[in-house]
């Protein structure tokens, strides 16, 4: 009744009807490809749909608090998921992980597609669309997330890329970095990813719960270490983030520029240049990107496809003066970044305070799940 | 077909099992006054008590398999795990303990505890052989994963440990259907001659089939039939051990004709008569969708075809035997018997006794007709006395024992007999 309501509330007043829509009582949400996650209030899990230009917000019902006090964490996770999907470990791809951070369990986007891999260049959802939700709780208990008796709502991405080739991954369809992150911060969804325009990378600004239509900004940056403006990069990982007492996101790229955006420019229709304030290193894509605080300061670890774990000091970006917007000399440039062990790390996510989840590539082999404490930083 | 007189363990092994098999089987039909019914052929996994584990597949979709378990009432549970009503889905986090379905990669050691199991969906079906417990895979299981199925007893009756019994298990590997397969049946055993059929006793007890590669470990015998002239599969022609009964390399299969029909007077054999008739032919059919160890069917089916003549009643005389003696201390030794032997049998278990009343180190080889054996010596023969030892246990295709025919065994209090030595001297 309660939904009935609502849903007739929102046909009254919402005029963008196209980009809304809920669940029926009686089916799950059909998602074609679990891109990318990240979780809102209240257990509610976005799911960024990159193949359907969709977003979606599952009501998982995981709302008991819960906290992680100690180590944690499973070994070979793959051999492990892939028992749960009857196939080989090789064949097991994690597409995203995120923390539901009032029980603080796991949530891992799975498909089937890692014996496709064939090319460093190639990220999860280059490979395949991830099928599955995982939970994984503190004891490393996994379970199968079911969505079919959720509640849910949906909302429509306008102009998400369409399906065409990318221009140096041959094979690969632009269109699974339609979605490439996602963060909810204060009552708004921020997707990063690729649009259909001629300056593709863009930015879209939801409010959940779902009410208008989103906003799209186009968004364009300076790479110093290739010495150009780039327009069709999409964001690969960003946090929202206040620099003194304005509001920015805090976005990064492959090869692997920094750049901040003031988020009061990122209005529907326009087309934004970034402020790149550090190029931190070649051949290398940023993975994840989290905020965590030591000491009561607060510091931006950096996950790297092909570098070591990077922290950001957030006022050494505050105080960086100018720009960077002519091409350097070597790959580092501007703001510094310390580095820590954590090479391989491939999935990170923030777990309450005290810790950080990564899935972790072993020289071995195996990729491991574990929390790793903010002291060791 | 050289076997090495040393042998492994594990041949010993099996050749034993296939011994004690047989006795207990005798012992216990020779209990049986009444007509016993029939037991269901065995298919993937079975046992007496009419559980079986099936693995049900679509016609040219392994990967879309059904994990199937009949004969399980749920009257037979104490516990209240009943859905509310045929075809409802039941709750996986329940029955995921009861019937575990583990997915494993091949070579996949023993399964922990704590390993998650394959997602799926579990619900019963009714149909006339009873209640069917089903377990369907959320996804397509990869091909040349195995499937390990473990009935929990304990879980599912409710009951103790103790008072449960023994879980129930089963095995099955998706076939690659996109890879060519190789394997074949190679031949059946007894054989007659190139081009002629073989004339087997009607109470024939064992057949062989071998395969050109090793075969998987899952049920091998609901993908044979023994076809009468007429077509029509003889019904619980073989005894159904789980998993079948093979050699430590699984190439070669033993079938067992099901004793009680072939023993006259005991309740099988008078409720269903003989397996095999005098004067009427038969064949065996292997079909292809037998897998080999590599998850795969068979290049082509294979039939094998019998005439079924007199009942042969005559033990094996090895005192009848006719040695062809070494000329040379490296020639074998050559043994040619009057009437078939084993051929199994008849490799594994003769041996010789040298002048120092110690084994001689030999390779024994049987020729498919189960009528002449090849003793090769490992180092030169020594001149002087040997004893060819025949243990009690060396059978003919029928189940005879020297000194004892197959009708006798079982009941008398004779024991296992005793071996026969036949002496000869060899000099060069």
């Amino acid at each position: 009744m309660r939904k009935t309501l609502v849903l007739l509330l929102v046909l009254l007043t919402v005029p963008a009807l196209s980009v809304f829509a809920e669940g029926e009582e009686s089916s799950g949400p059909e998602l074609s490809s679990i891109s990318a996650l990240a979780f809102g209030p209240d257990g509610v899990l976005f799911v960024g749909d990159a193949k359907a230009g969709s977003l979606f917000a599952l009501e998982t019902g995981d709302t008991t608090p819960g906290k992680v006090t100690e180590r944690m964490g499973i070994q070979d996770v793959e051999t492990r998921l892939a028992a749960m999907l009857g196939t080989r470990s090789s064949e097991v791809l994690i597409h995203d992980l995120a923390v539901n951070p009032i029980s603080q369990k796991i949530y891992l986007a799975v498909s089937r597609s890692r014996a496709k891999w064939e090319s460093r260049w190639q990220l999860p959802n280059d490979l395949g669309d991830a099928a599955l939700l995982v939970r994984i709780d503190a004891d490393g208990e996994m379970e199968a997330v079911e969505t079919e008796s959720m509640n849910w709502t949906k909302a429509d991405l306008p102009d998400p890329v369409g399906e065409k080739e990318h221009r140096w991954k041959k094979g690969t369809s632009l269109r699974v970095d339609a979605i490439t992150d996602m963060v909810f911060d204060h009552g708004t969804v921020w997707v990063a990813g690729l649009s259909n325009e001629e300056f593709a990378s863009a930015v879209w600004r939801l409010a959940y719960p779902f009410s208008d239509k989103a906003t799209k900004t186009t968004v364009e940056v300076y790479h110093g270490a290739h010495g150009e403006w780039e327009t069709h990069a999409p964001i690969r990982t960003f946090v929202p983030y206040r620099l003194g007492d304005t509001d920015h996101l805090l976005a990064a790229y492959l090869c692997t520029p920094l750049v901040t955006f003031k988020t009061a420019d990122l209005s529907d229709g326009a087309h934004v240049k970034g402020r790149t304030v550090a190029e931190m290193g070649s051949g290398n894509y940023p993975l994840d990107m989290v905020v965590y605080q030591k000491n009561g300061e607060d510091r931006l670890l950096i996950a790297n496809s092909n570098l070591p774990l990077m922290i950001v000091n957030p006022k050494d970006v505050a105080s960086f003066e100018g720009e960077i917007n002519t091409e350097v000399e070597g790959y580092i440039a501007g703001v510094p970044y310390e580095i820590r062990s954590g090479n391989g790390i491939q999935q990170m996510d923030r777990m309450g305070d005290d810790w950080i989840v990564v899935l972790q590539r072993l020289p071995g082999g195996t990729l491991d799940l574990y929390n790793m404490s903010v002291k060791r930083f | 077909m050289g076997r090495t007189a040393v042998g492994s363990r594990t041949a010993e092994a099996i050749g034993r099992l296939e011994t004690a098999l047989l006795t207990l089987g005798l012992l216990l039909l020779t209990g049986f006054n009444e007509p016993t019914s029939a037991t269901v052929p065995e298919r993937a996994g079975s046992e007496p008590g009419g559980i079986e584990i099936r693995f049900e597949t679509p016609e040219g979709r392994p990967d879309l398999v059904t994990v199937v378990v009949i004969g399980l009432e749920p009257a037979d549970s104490t516990v209240d795990l009943r859905p509310p009503s045929e075809g409802d889905r039941l709750d996986p986090r329940i029955w995921r303990d009861i019937l575990r379905v583990v997915a494993v990669e091949p070579d996949f050691g023993a399964v922990p505890s704590d390993f998650p199991s394959l997602l799926g969906s579990y619900s019963w079906a009714r149909d006339e052989t009873g209640a069917q417990l089903r377990f369907r895979p959320k996804f397509p299981p990869t091909p040349g994963i195995e499937l390990r199925v473990t009935l929990d007893q304990t879980a599912w009756r409710g009951l103790s440990p103790d008072e449960s019994g023994a879980d129930f298990t089963a095995r099955w590997t998706v076939p690659d259907l996109t890879r060519a397969p190789t394997t074949r049946v190679e031949g059946v055993f007894p054989s007659g001659t190139q081009g002629e059929t073989v004339v087997v006793p009607s109470n024939l007890l064992r057949l062989y089939v071998h395969f050109s590669a090793p075969m998987s470990a899952h049920a091998v015998l609901p993908h044979i039939e023994l076809l009468d002239d007429s077509g029509t599969a003889v019904p619980v022609a073989f005894v159904g051990i789980p998993g079948g009964l093979w050699d430590p390399e699984r190439v070669r299969l033993t079938l067992l004709v099901h004793p009680g029909r072939v023993k006259r007077g005991v309740g099988p054999n008078q409720a269903m008569g003989p397996v095999l008739e005098e004067g009427r032919r038969y064949r065996l059919r292997i079909a292809s969708q037998a897998l080999d160890a590599d998850g795969l069917p068979l290049v082509e089916a294979f039939e094998h075809e019998m005439l079924v003549g007199p009942p042969d009643l005559q033990p094996p005389d090895p005192q009848q035997w006719q040695l062809d003696l070494p000329k040379d201390p490296q020639d074998a030794l050559r043994i040619r018997l009057l009437e078939p032997a084993d051929r199994a049998l008849l490799e594994r278990l003769p041996w010789i006794e040298g002048p120092d009343s110690r084994p001689v180190s030999v390779d024994s080889s049987a020729s498919v007709d189960g009528l002449s054996l090849t003793l090769k010596p490992h180092q030169d023969w020594a001149p002087g006395r040997h004893v060819l030892v025949i243990p009690p246990e060396l059978e003919d295709p029928s189940g005879n024992r020297p000194g004892r025919r197959f009708e006798e065994a079982g009941q008398d209090a004779r024991g296992p007999g005793e071996e026969i030595r036949v002496v000869f001297e060899i000099r060069f």
